[in-house]
């Protein structure tokens, strides 16, 4: 494992939460975003990342 | 003309100069090779040889008692081209808006703006002998939150290039191995009326050299050592009549501060290394400083690791949190958590991403007046107390990484040209900064702000013309001058500013 890679995985930890990103919010000059922006355990994710749409298994209520 | 006083006893320089500059690296070889063309006689005083000794180097022992910093003598050189013998050649001005008043940054603005540096652009790029630096573009697709910038790497090492120069220039006189120990003022004018010196032997004598004018131009740790370490006259040192003399010392912090998954292709990441830095709108909508967010490829074994790790990562990040789970599903209600007998992989659509790196942050400190250097309570060989660096780091240079490194994330996703991951610390509000532990560089070796820049002496030591308030003689080059950092490498910034001083003292003596 290189040093950057030791770097890497060295923060990793349990804690998760999905929280706001924090930043000013803004809109496309097109209208709304096209898909909201979300933080998830350190990840910046967009919504559709973890979508139904994407888990064909999933059972829709 | 060089001489070293490990040579001669007592050296044969003229009885009065134009200008004597303490410090021959970058800020004082590009004074002292511009006075000298434009006619001018200069004694440069340095400290060290030709070449790196120990005994030079103790001189700048000193001791750290706030965040964990590197150790002072070994951030920086004492000898011929001080610093600039190990500098990474990193170039680029500072952002126009840098130099101007945030209303969010206690202490910012500038009493001078980009438009006073930027007539030295040109003859700095040829100083450090660079190509023409590219503009800044505006990052399209990121809302005017984020712009491209460009650096410039030199390979001009000052003691190298500009050697001979000082070697054959009838106008300047270079005087290698002399301390500048004290600065006497005249008890009538309080103008400096000569700079006090002396070689290493222990027998050597103080001497002293004097000149119409004076510059300090030995780093932003020992320019205001010599100004405090100078209180023979002046109780206090110096140009600190107002306590401000070391204060508001400014790094530019260096950090891991995540990684990021990315079509390479979309991205445009053919460059080894690419640079997004927030635009003044976000700086001023978030309130934050400036800051380099620097995109480093990995190397092939730790991009297939990370995409492989990176991916698993991502579906449990979603799926062991309760939390997260209940608030994906108020987004999209057909969410359903897999078990874990169920293909994780599956809650996530397959990102198509063949490129990985890490995200790298050198941001702007903002001013801290308890971020300083001071004297500690041992001497060196002359009996001058050595500095003490307490180097202290706000919330807002938190929030200044924080903010911009979302920015980038946010840039990413919606582009969806990769996806982006910080580290918790970087998210965590109340978690520190890393420390030399966790295998991080910490900072840039960039010491800037210990004599600060202002229109007042009320907030600053040297005026807009690099002019210690309470001393009309007495100039100070170098990045102890900054009044804020940027986050660009100060290097190319220092030159500008040391060609800017030059031409002032040639108007005046």
């Amino acid at each position: 494992m290189g040093a950057l890679t030791r770097r890497v995985f060295l923060r990793f930890s349990a804690a998760l939460a999905v929280v706001a990103l924090g930043l000013p919010p803004r809109t496309w000059a097109g209208g709304r975003l096209r898909d909201e922006i979300i933080l998830v355990d350190g990840w910046v994710l967009r919504a559709s990342d973890v979508s139904a749409d994407q888990a064909p298994e999933v059972h829709r209520p | 003309m060089i001489i070293d006083l490990e040579d001669v006893e007592s050296p044969a320089l003229a009885a009065h100069y134009d200008v004597c500059i303490a410090g021959a690296g970058v800020a004082g070889i590009v004074i002292a090779k511009a006075l000298a063309e434009k006619g001018r006689k200069v004694l440069l005083l340095e400290a060290g040889g030709k070449y790196f000794t120990d005994r030079s180097q103790d001189i700048y022992r000193g001791n750290v008692v706030g965040h964990e910093y590197f150790d002072l003598d070994v951030s920086r050189l004492r000898f011929l081209g001080g610093s600039s013998n190990h500098w990474g050649g990193w170039c680029r001005p500072l952002d126009a808006h840098d130099f101007e008043k945030h209303a969010h940054i206690d202490g910012s603005g500038w009493p001078i703006d980009i438009g006073d540096v930027a007539p030295y652009h040109a003859a700095a790029t040829e100083t450090v002998s660079i190509e023409p630096l590219p503009d800044d573009q505006d990052v399209a697709g990121s809302g005017g939150d984020l712009k491209e910038v460009f650096f410039r790497t030199s390979q001009v090492w000052f003691k190298d290039k500009y050697g001979e120069l000082l070697a054959n220039s009838e106008n300047i006189d270079l005087l290698l191995r002399a301390n500048l120990l004290d600065i006497s003022l005249d008890p009538l004018t309080g103008r400096v009326a000569g700079f006090q010196y002396c070689g290493y032997h222990p027998d050597d004598e103080m001497l002293e050299v004097r000149a119409d004018a004076y510059v300090l131009a030995m780093g932003g740790i020992e320019n205001p050592r010599a100004l405090l370490n100078a209180n023979s006259q002046r109780p206090q040192g110096v140009g600190n009549e107002n306590d401000l003399v070391g204060r508001y010392f400014m790094e530019h912090p260096h950090f891991d501060i995540g990684y990021y998954l990315v079509d390479q292709k979309r991205a445009g990441l053919g460059r080894e290394r690419r640079f997004l830095a927030p635009t003044r709108q976000l700086i001023t909508e978030a309130k934050i400083a400036n800051c380099g967010i620097r995109l480093e490829e990995a190397d092939a074994q730790t991009r297939e690791m990370l995409l492989k790790e990176t991916r698993s990562d991502l579906t449990a990040a979603v799926c062991a949190s309760n939390a997260a789970v209940d608030w994906v599903k108020s987004v999209n209600p057909g969410f359903r958590c897999p078990s874990p007998m169920e293909r994780p992989e599956r809650v996530l659509k397959k990102l198509p991403f063949d490129g990985a790196g890490l995200l790298r942050s050198a941001s702007e400190q903002v001013p801290c007046p308890t971020s300083r250097v001071s004297l500690g309570d041992e001497t060196d060989q002359f009996g001058r107390r050595r500095a003490a660096l307490h180097w202290q780091l706000s919330p807002l240079d938190k929030d200044t990484i924080r903010t911009s490194g979302l920015a980038v994330g946010r840039y990413f996703a919606e582009q969806n040209i990769g996806r982006v991951r910080l580290f918790d610390w970087v998210l965590d509000e109340q978690a520190g900064f890393p420390g030399f532990e966790d295998g991080e560089e910490l900072a840039g070796n960039h010491h800037m702000g210990t004599t600060r820049m202002g229109s007042s002496a009320a907030d600053s030591v040297v005026n807009g013309d690099c002019r210690v308030h309470s001393v009309d003689n007495l100039y100070v080059a170098g990045s102890s001058v900054f009044r804020t950092a940027g986050h660009t490498n100060p290097t190319f910034t220092i030159v500008q500013l040391a060609l800017r001083l030059a031409d002032h003292l040639a108007g005046l003596v």
